[in-house]
């Protein structure tokens, strides 16, 4: 094995093995817990990032592992440019989810079990983006939810903790489902069940094909939350530990819209998918508009923002469903860009309510006086989330919207667009009522510890940045064309 | 000369139940304490399953003694009264005198503060010479009698906590429906052996005689009894939730030996793969639908295994539906697959099941999941059991399911849209019960965590039940580390089965 396949296994690997030795061993070193598990997606995120030039360099040859011949399974990862975007945003927001956890939860008897699982999640979002088989895609398809849900059972805010995990489960395994029957289709028709030689060489029945396709659209459809698949979304999201939830609405909402350009996308021909286009950019326009308007009336500022997710992910089902590269590429930009936003308007809700100890807007005011970082932070996730130019979110919107008028939907189009109005009305009723509105002022309950601050203020600036240099991102982005519709578009 | 595996066989049974004798006798004079019976037990079973296993290495053994070496030649010894080689028995087999060995040396501990282990100990190495005995018999009667023999040490057995009146109603239940299923089965075989003059199961043929097929009905439906095919299945979660974990254990093995020989017999005498095939389908409908469904209301951990097993066994009988249907042999393997990997797990999850009742007393999940202090071995114990049941990747109970699911595919069954919705539906179902469970043991270990520090003295698990345990989980991370092990063992039984449906 050359040096790449071993950064293949490792970034991967890592955080496997410290869940493993935190979940095992943790005990003995219950209050350095944190720092193991920081290390290691630390260290995982060092190995990707030692890896780009290999990527650039169009390496692709996958790391395989015979595991069951008889049914053809053979276990393999890669890493390509398509995988490239979500791994980078899985592993940064693992990195700030755990940093942010570092003062948010406090230490007790079980600490390890937290960041053992923490990394378990983690490994199941990296495993998920590198496998290069259906076998192991599925493996951590399912680490993921299972991990997540075993956080959401044991660390949830509320004493609904276990029926909204159990809600969760079922319902997003339900599509893990519909996503096991579709590659199982697919492998049992092409008889290949590795990606990297499967998107060239995929065969299917023409009969199978709307079936397939609905599979997996159902499938990933029910992972990015979209609706009317979100119902797990809402309650999930208000019930998780910040730290969660910040993954949750970060980094695993956008493995559906992974699934989708790898599956659907990746190996039916422009031809054969281009009947979903209507279907996508429909359930993205209603996803985004119902999503704002529920935002609008929320009270709960954590359901405020998972609503919000709701909607950002309809966005990112509308650019794919334009089947224009600007769109594709405009979505998996999105993807990143909301990412980072989202992390960031999580962390400053996290920090309002760990300082006012109340999570009902109505209940929250004036809570910017005296704490101008966090003012700052909010207004900069704010406007982003609302489309503001030179922020991040805006230079994906911008590809998403304009390449939606390429399309004969027009009309889809002009909803969609007019639809943000209620983007930024959300988000002008959440900041206007925390920030600016008369009243008392709320008092502190709390002082908010420094990883939370340091980790907003970082995930501010990143989003600034984003924002004004949107070049290098899109660059290596738009490297992911050539992988989709089998290579031919 | 080369010993063929049914003398090999005829003398594992001879010693089983010699064994099982002598054990009476010696513990009934000698007063062996529980444990020294148990070691005994673990013992023979242990010589027996190593001389099974590696058969091929000790037929040079078997030539030396007279009394087997005088049957040698074949057709001395009143015609075939054992089948010579069939590998789904052989794997029966092998699962069940492992199993049993393993048992042993869990009851050990397990049963110490039972009374009358005297009789505890023989009635099992009187029941697996019975289940050995019924897979390989070449011959209805003999079928017969042997699964009599192992039904009535199954029926004891599962009342053997006599001073429970529940173990009592649910061995004596077990007792009146699996009697109606002998009755039925034996009056099936008189009627076949009216029509065909024989009782060899290779030389009858039920052709279009309408009689034949009324016999072949009722060997059906009295075998369907036996393996607990709904709507037969009541007698199942009660023998199961009150019989020793030991013996549930064992009886998971043993209801799916009845189910694999009254496959093979039905197979044999002619009824058509296809029809046989349709049958199975819906009673593997029945059962997985009935089983999940009855499993969410369960409140006694054991009887949701129980329902757990039916479910489970309507996915083995989905995969030999698909098989016989098709003429798939990938679909017969992975029902072998599902057959082994339900056995282990199935095992694993009882002998967990076991601890909370030897160390607490309880068996409801409403009191389990209150403990503080339990253990931590035996809550990861159920949670490995209780995640490759409820098919989460890479678990063996995953494995298995992908494997049937492939091939329904590549059989490219007709109803094939419609086998994976029930697939699907039936195991969403059954999180129903698995994931409460598994929350329930993932707080279990979360509150041993919080609550270390009090004064309570940690229980610790005795090496007698730890070992057993660990081994079957190991077995476990074996089929996880290398599933194609156990498929290429399945090859010969599946291949087995082609030849039948051919």
């Amino acid at each position: 094995m050359n040096q790449q396949e071993w950064i293949k296994i490792f970034v991967l690997m890592i955080k496997l093995i410290g869940g493993i030795v935190l979940l095992t061993l943790g005990k003995r070193f219950r209050n350095h817990a944190r720092w193991v598990a920081l290390a290691a997606s630390i260290a995982s995120l060092a190995l990707f990032i030692a890896y780009l030039p290999a990527l650039q360099a169009g390496d692709h040859t996958p790391f395989e592992l015979n595991y069951m011949p008889a049914l053809g399974i053979k276990l393999s990862l890669n890493i390509d440019w398509l995988s490239f975007p979500f791994l980078l945003t899985e592993e940064f927001v693992t990195i700030f989810a755990i940093i942010y956890s570092l003062g948010y939860i406090k230490t007790d008897d079980r600490t390890h079990l937290f960041y053992g699982l923490l990394l378990f999640f983690s490994a199941g979002m990296s495993g998920t983006t590198l496998a290069n088989d259906i076998f192991l895609f599925y493996f951590f398809w399912e680490l993921m939810l299972i991990a997540s849900a075993f956080l959401i059972v044991n660390w949830g805010e509320s004493e609904k903790r276990s029926a909204t995990a159990l809600k969760y489960f079922i319902l997003t395994h339900l599509g893990s489902l519909f996503v096991l029957v579709a590659l199982i289709i697919v492998y049992s028709q092409s008889g290949i069940d590795h990606f990297s030689q499967l998107w060239q060489a995929f065969q299917i029945n023409p009969g199978s094909l709307q079936l397939v396709g609905s599979l997996f659209l159902i499938g990933f459809g029910v992972k990015m939350a979209i609706v009317p698949f979100h119902i797990w979304l809402p309650d999930t999201h208000a019930e998780a530990p910040m730290p969660v939830t910040i993954m949750l609405a970060a980094a695993m909402l956008s493995m559906g819209t992974y699934g989708i350009l790898r599956f659907p996308m990746g190996f039916f021909t422009f031809d054969q998918f281009a009947v979903f286009s209507f279907p996508l950019m429909l359930f993205g326009v209603i996803s985004e508009i119902y999503g704002a308007v529920i935002a609008l009336v929320e009270k709960d500022i954590k359901r405020i923002i998972a609503y919000s997710s709701v909607s950002q992910m309809g966005y990112i089902l509308f650019g794919l469903g334009t089947l224009t590269i600007y769109g594709v590429v405009g979505s998996t930009l999105h993807v990143v860009y909301h990412a980072i936003v989202k992390a960031l308007l999580f962390c400053c809700a996290g920090w309002i309510i760990k300082e006012t100890g109340k999570r009902d807007i109505n209940d929250i005011r004036r809570v910017g006086r005296g704490r101008l970082l966090l003012t700052v932070c909010t207004m900069v996730g704010a406007l982003a989330m609302a489309g503001v130019p030179a922020l991040a979110l805006f230079n994906s919107e911008w590809l998403i919207f304009s390449s939606g008028f390429q399309t004969p939907y027009t009309v889809l189009a002009v909803v969609e667009v007019l639809g943000s109005i209620l983007t930024a009305a959300y988000i002008l009723r959440f900041v206007g009522l925390l920030f600016f509105a008369p009243g008392k002022e709320t008092p502190t309950r709390e002082i908010t510890p420094l990883s939370v601050k340091v980790a907003t203020g970082i995930l501010a600036l990143l989003t600034v940045i984003a924002g004004f240099f949107p070049a290098p991102l899109f660059n290596y982005v738009i490297n992911e064309v050539p992988l989709l519709f089998g290579g031919k578009w | 000369m080369v010993i063929s595996s049914r003398i090999f066989l005829e003398f594992i049974l001879a010693v089983i139940v010699i064994a099982a004798i002598l054990l009476f006798i010696g513990a009934r004079f000698f007063r062996f304490r529980n444990r020294r019976l148990a070691v005994i037990t673990a013992f023979i079973l242990f010589c027996v399953a190593f001389l099974w296993i590696f058969q091929s290495h000790f037929q040079g053994l078997l030539s030396v003694m007279p009394f087997f070496a005088a049957k040698t030649t074949p057709e001395s010894f009143s015609g075939n009264v054992f089948y010579r080689s069939e590998s789904g028995a052989r794997l029966f087999t092998t699962l069940i005198l492992s199993m049993g060995f393993l048992v042993s040396i869990y009851n050990a501990e397990y049963l110490r503060k039972e009374q009358r282990q005297h009789t505890f100990y023989p009635l099992m190495l009187m029941m697996m010479a019975g289940v050995i005995g019924m897979l390989w018999a070449a011959d209805l009667l003999l079928v017969y009698l042997f699964s009599e023999l192992m039904n009535i040490c199954a029926y004891s057995l599962v009342a053997y906590r006599r001073k429970s009146n529940e173990a009592i109603e649910a061995g004596f239940k077990y007792l009146m429906m699996g009697s109606v299923a002998s009755v039925i089965i034996l009056a099936g075989i008189s009627i076949l052996f009216y029509t065909a003059g024989t009782v060899q199961i290779s030389q009858i043929d039920l052709g279009r005689n309408g009689l034949s097929q009324l016999g072949a009905l009722f060997i059906l439906s009295g075998f369907c009894l036996k393996s607990a095919i709904v709507p037969l299945h009541t007698w199942l979660p009660g023998a199961y939730s009150k019989a020793p974990s030991t013996i549930s254990a064992l009886l998971s093995i043993l209801e799916q030996s009845v189910f694999y020989v009254m496959l093979r017999i039905i197979l044999s005498i002619g009824m058509p793969p296809l029809l046989l095939g349709n049958l199975f389908l819906i009673f593997a409908l029945l059962n997985i639908f009935v089983g999940n469904l009855m499993g969410i209301m369960q409140k006694n951990l054991k009887r949701m295994l129980g329902y757990s097993t039916i479910a489970q066994l309507g996915y083995i009988a989905l995969c030999f539906a698909i098989g016989l249907r098709n003429g798939s042999a990938l679909a017969l393997q992975s029902g072998f697959f599902m057959i082994i990997a339900h056995a282990l797990t199935k095992g694993l999850a009882f002998l967990g099941a076991g601890t909370f009742y030897h160390y607490e007393g309880l068996d409801n999940i409403s009191e389990i999941r209150a403990l503080h202090n339990h253990p931590l071995f035996s809550i990861i114990v159920l949670i490995v059991a209780v995640l490759s049941l409820s098919a989460i990747p890479p678990f063996p109970g995953f494995t298995g399911k992908w494997a049937a699911l492939t091939s329904v595919f590549a059989a490219n069954d007709p109803l094939a849209a419609w086998i994976t919705l029930a697939f699907l539906i039936g195991s969403l179902i059954a999180f129903g019960y698995y994931l409460p469970l598994l929350v329930n043991l993932s707080g279990l270990i979360l509150r041993r965590n919080l609550q270390n520090k009090n004064e309570e003295p940690q229980k610790k698990i005795s090496v007698w039940i730890k070992l057993p345990a660990a081994l079957l989980a190991l077995s476990i991370i074996l089929i996880i580390i290398s599933p194609q092990l156990i498929l290429n063992n399945t090859l010969d039984a599946a291949q087995f089965l082609m030849e039948l449906i051919k």
